[in-house]
């Protein structure tokens, strides 16, 4: 009442320059103070601790592996995003429910203003919010020294969620101006960001990768240490995320009652906007393709995010040869150590040995599991090139030291008799897996391990014509003759090996061959 | 009219006897159920059931797993829980203000009432089919949903009884994921968990107490209770899940699980596991039951150790080396329960199919129960307190599909299953009472052994089938049968083929009443209460008491199902 009171006078008062920007300034300060948001800010603590924090706890301390379940797989915005849209459409709803839209309709401001205001606390509140639990989770991190560089673009692309969410809230609320629209704001907010999650493990490609919880190619191996995080994709969510804040806020400007002519035109502009830039943004992401180092946008690439990062390697010498890897990784060059030193031992004075180990940039391709994995040897004198990547590594995903330990010594046999990215002849297969019996893994686990790298197997679980009920692991022509060169004594395997290791290689051996 | 219908009798009766106070409260509550409220309510309900629901399930039935249609469940009962805390508390009207001193009440009767209507719909949903879970899983998740969505009413306010569900509902879907929540979640946990149905219980009468107590205030300490009442609904689950007892029977023990790659036998392993009790388990899958027993594992206590064989249990020198294989690793001379689950399905037809499939599938769904239960028996006995749990069928109390769909090496096998399990009741009894023996008959659930069974029988995927596969899996008369279900166009392509057994197969997982977790929560329960006979699911309910009820008409299909006369 007071207000409408106030409003004529106020109206026929000279306006200075800096009157309007105050007078928002001093508005958006009492919408602050009495926004609802900080109310469930408590709340969201708690799920974000419990949904966010929490499972970073058991990974790895690596930054990729900290936040891939929070900011990669997106649950930081599923904590936030259902509460934020459903208090955004109580503030929306506010004046529909308390029946004053007539009266708020005649004060001296108009009405898109104000819902303008009210939405802006709402979500300066709530990415505010966003922004302290990320920060106080990464300084968390930072505090526990994990290794390589924070995904600081993805962080800006939840933000741009979060305040999509509350856009989308707010016009819920201020179309549908009920008890109900809060609940019903933010069960349909759950939903979404549930079907987006879903969505995106069934479609790996296309536009399908914009969606703001599809987790497909957010992160690659290793991201953020010996290659950046690409930009591309999260650039592409924020174009959409602000494309669509800024149509739903521009909705609410458009019935008679928001203001005046120029005013709803200016929110009819805001909103074509808003819809072109989200569609460009979908319309973008349909051209991506999967790079070795993430998603590449090409409207959106810079050819710079390409390069590797520079670092000076950790070493170890207790495999027998140096084995070097990224300082992110120097936690797990032990177990690197002691997995390849059976190997290394097995290899020690054959022909094409590798002489050292390094590790190389390792790529992720969700469609195609972990192929793509392979270990490589090169150059003269030979290098063992092994690509970790921190989603294979110990500790990560439940993945233990030992699971881990044997997976390294197969891709590395498996590079040793030259199959690369095929399974490789028959004859390769048998002394593979003889070899990986000289080095402690038994025949009976090498098919489930086979299956586990991603590397195509001979013993796979899709039976073949030959045994119809299904084939017992570890048995056939390939094992038998496996069998037979892995009972040889050492020193007439290593013979026979050091004699035909080039035959082997080049593909021209046959299993009747082998010894 | 409806604020001034009510403020008369309050404002203008004065006094009233006992009488006139039951008239009154009647009168209040009729007014509030007819005013917007409990329609909008029941509208609301029906209609974020409705959209949940089809969203969920539409697009899960082709991608989803159990845990997908365990989320769908949850989802639209915390849906329902958060429309019931909303309608039964605030914010109010003059209309409800008017009734004065029975506020609360009202409040509390709206709560239940609504309770009961989305109990109801949502036990209508399972009975039917499209919801996963029992009417006791029902009850005890919805019940705590709401119990949360109440405390939230009265710590937060009104409008905001839905944030308790929403949280509640992420946190379940994180645990759902498979990460480490477990012991706070009630919801992810089997129904027969007695902390898990204690914290619901405790969580819902607080609840109603919250709605009753703080009722009749618009205003209170609302900053005093926001923290308190989440604290309040969500620690005494935490609490009080970690002080419950855990289910001890199986603890300590030492299972045995044919069949471990997947479904039934999968979920047996993971449930056991969590239980208490060491598992062995085996598949001709090594791959799969590897997985399984990492999956099993992950969730055990330290003490429990879960291993996973490769092995064929249709070959006897297989079952024995995986009986020799599993109590060298576990290091045990005996083993206290076994599972002989592994089976496939295909030899349909004696008439048609080749010797060579229908001896396949009576081997594996026989033979792999009778070498099961020879090798393993001495074992039981040496245990002192052993089970033998055989799984046979629904097929093994009816011999048939229905009409037109074969299924005679499957039925016979689960027939021979059936009848020597029985015969070892009155065996064990005279000559081995330490050990007895349990038989399982499963309906329709959720498994892989469609796609199972085409792999045992060397076929690839049906995306890569040949049209000589897909004329021998899909004879001319299905077909008919297909096309006339408008499930498959007359004259189909080989593309359309591979769709349409793609769709079988995925649809047989998908669309069943009822899924492998919970199928193995039904045998363990029933394996615990020392049932020897265990029907899993409706469907096999009803064909057992249908064919028991007319065994003249077991295959007379219109009779048999007919409601007149049927039990």
């Amino acid at each position: 009442m007071t207000t409408a009171a106030a409003a004529p006078a106020r109206a026929r008062r000279p306006r200075t320059r800096t009157a309007a920007p105050v007078g928002v300034a001093r508005l958006l300060r009492i919408e602050l103070r009495r926004n609802t948001m900080p109310w469930l800010l408590p709340l969201i603590a708690a799920l974000f601790w419990f949904d966010s924090y929490r499972p970073s706890t058991t990974m790895p301390a690596l930054w990729v592996l900290q936040t891939f379940w929070n900011l990669g797989q997106g649950h930081t915005i599923i904590d936030f995003g259902p509460f934020v849209a459903g208090v955004a459409a109580w503030m929306g709803s506010r004046d529909g429910r308390r029946n004053v839209t007539d009266l708020a309709t005649t004060t001296a401001r108009p009405r898109w203003t104000v819902q303008l205001i009210t939405w802006a606390a709402t979500a300066i509140w709530a990415v505010g919010g966003y922004l302290v639990f990320v920060g106080a989770m990464f300084a968390v991190y930072a505090g526990q020294h994990v290794q390589g560089q924070p995904p600081w673009w993805w962080v800006v692309a939840g933000a741009a969620a979060v305040a999509a969410f509350s856009a989308a809230g707010f016009a819920a609320g201020a179309f549908v101006p009920s008890r109900f629209a809060a609940p019903l704001a933010a069960f349909g907010g759950f939903l979404a960001l549930i079907m987006s999650s879903q969505t995106g493990f069934n479609d790996t490609s296309g536009w399908a990768w914009i969606l703001p919880t599809n987790s497909n190619g957010n992160f690659q191996p290793d991201s953020g240490m010996l290659y950046p995080y690409l930009p591309d994709l999260p650039l592409a969510r924020i174009m959409l995320m602000a494309g669509l804040t800024l149509a739903l806020l521009g909705l609410t400007g458009l019935p008679a009652r928001a203001g005046g002519r120029t005013l709803r035109r200016a929110a009819a502009v805001v909103t074509v906007a808003g819809l072109a830039l989200a569609g460009t943004a979908i319309g973008l992401v349909d051209a991506a393709h999967l790079g070795p180092h993430g998603v590449v946008i090409p409207a959106l690439h810079d050819a710079a995010n390409d390069r590797t990062l520079s670092y000076t390697p950790v070493c170890s010498r207790a495999a027998g040869v140096p084995v070097c890897v990224n300082p992110a990784y120097e936690s797990g060059l032990a177990g690197l150590s002691a997995a390849l030193t059976p190997v290394v031992r097995e290899w020690s004075g054959l022909p094409g040995a590798p002489d050292r180990a390094v590790q190389t940039p390792a790529v992720y391709d969700s469609a195609n599991g972990g192929s793509g994995q392979i270990m490589t040897i090169s150059g003269q004198p030979a290098v063992l090139g092994i690509p970790l990547g921190a989603l294979g590594i110990s500790g990560a995903f439940g993945a233990t030291g030992g699971q881990v330990g044997g997976e390294l010594q197969l891709l590395a046999e498996h590079a040793f008799v030259g199959a690369g990215e095929s399974r490789g002849t028959r004859a390769q297969q048998a002394v593979e897996a003889a070899l990986l019996q000289g080095t402690g893994l038994p025949f009976s686990q090498q098919p489930a391990l086979l299956s586990s790298t991603g590397l195509p197997s001979w013993a796979p679980p899709v039976p073949d014509p030959h045994h119809p009920d299904g084939p017992p692991p570890a048995t056939g022509p390939v094992y038998d003759a496996a069998r037979r060169l892995a009972a040889l004594p050492s020193a007439a395997r290593h013979a026979w090996l050091a004699a035909h290791l080039a035959a082997l290689r080049s593909g021209q051996l046959t299993l009747a061959q082998l010894p | 009219m409806t604020t001034a219908g009510v403020r008369d009798p309050a404002a203008d009766a004065g006094p009233a006897p006992a009488a006139g106070a039951a008239r009154a409260l009647l009168r209040l509550a009729w007014l509030y159920a007819v005013s917007r409220r409990l329609p909008a309510a029941l509208a609301l309900m029906l209609a974020l059931g409705a959209l949940l629901w089809s969203a969920l399930h539409w697009h899960w039935s082709i991608a989803g797993g159990p845990a997908a249609r365990e989320l769908i469940t949850l989802t639209v009962q915390a849906g329902a829980a958060a429309v019931v805390a909303v309608s039964s508390y605030g914010p109010f009207g003059e209309a409800e203000r008017a009734t004065g001193r029975w506020l609360p009440y009202l409040r509390l009767g709206t709560a239940l009432v609504l309770f009961a209507v989305a109990f109801g719909a949502l036990t209508a949903g399972a009975a039917a089919g499209t919801l996963p879970g029992g009417t006791g899983g029902q009850l005890r998740d919805l019940a705590g949903f709401t119990g949360l969505g109440l405390l939230s009413a009265a710590a937060l306010g009104g409008t905001f009884g839905w944030t308790g569900p929403m949280a509640y509902l992420i946190v379940t879907e994180v645990a759902l994921t498979g990460h480490p929540a477990t012991p706070w979640v009630w919801a992810a946990r089997p129904p027969s968990d007695r902390g898990a149905a204690l914290c619901t219980a405790a969580v819902f009468a607080a609840g109603l107490a919250a709605v009753t107590m703080f009722g009749g205030r618009e205003t209170g300490r609302r900053s005093l209770y926001a923290g308190l009442g989440f604290l309040a609904g969500l620690l005494p689950v935490g609490v009080v899940s970690q002080m419950a007892e855990p289910d001890r029977w199986f603890a300590g023990k030492l299972a045995v699980v044919t069949g471990g790659g997947s479904g039934m036998g999968r979920e047996l392993a993971c449930q056991l596991a969590a239980a208490g009790c060491s598992v062995a388990t085996c598949d001709w899958h090594a791959d799969e039951v590897a997985e399984t027993a990492v999956r099993a594992q992950a969730n055990a206590a330290a003490e429990v150790l879960v291993t996973g064989h490769g092995g064929d249990v249709s070959d006897e020198e297989q079952v024995l080396r995986f009986r020799d294989e599993l109590l060298a690793q576990h290091g045990r001379d005996h083993v206290d329960l076994v599972f002989a689950n592994a089976g496939i399905g295909g030899g349909s037809s004696f008439v048609n199919d080749s010797r060579e499939d229908w001896e396949r599938v009576f081997a594996n769904d026989w033979w792999s129960v009778y070498y099961c239960a020879r090798a393993f028996l001495p074992l039981l006995i040496a245990s002192g307190d052993g089970v033998l749990v055989n799984t046979s069928s629904v097929n093994g109390l009816w011999a048939s599909l229905g009409p037109g769909m074969t299924n005679s090496a499957y039925a016979t096998a689960k027939f021979a299953v059936r009848g020597f399990t029985e015969s070892l009741i009155e065996d064990l009894r005279t000559h081995a009472p330490q050990v007895r023996v349990a038989l399982v008959l499963p309906g329709h659930v959720g498994t892989d052994i469609v796609a199972n069974s085409l792999r045992a029988r060397g076929l690839p995927g049906p995306g890569q089938m040949t049209g000589a596969q897909l004329a021998e899996l899909l004879p001319p008369g299905a077909r008919a049968g297909l096309a006339k279900a408008g499930l498959l166009p007359e004259n189909p392509s080989l593309e359309e083929l591979r769709q349409t057994m793609a769709r079988m197969v995925n649809d047989f997982r998908d669309k069943a009443p009822l899924t492998p977790a919970r199928a193995a929560t039904i045998i363990l329960d029933g394996i615990r209460a020392g049932a020897w006979r265990i029907l899993v699911g409706r469907d096999a309910a009803m064909i057992d008491a249908a064919v028991r009820a007319k065994p003249d008409a077991a295959y007379d299909y219109a009779e048999l199902f007919s409601q007149e006369g049927s039990a």
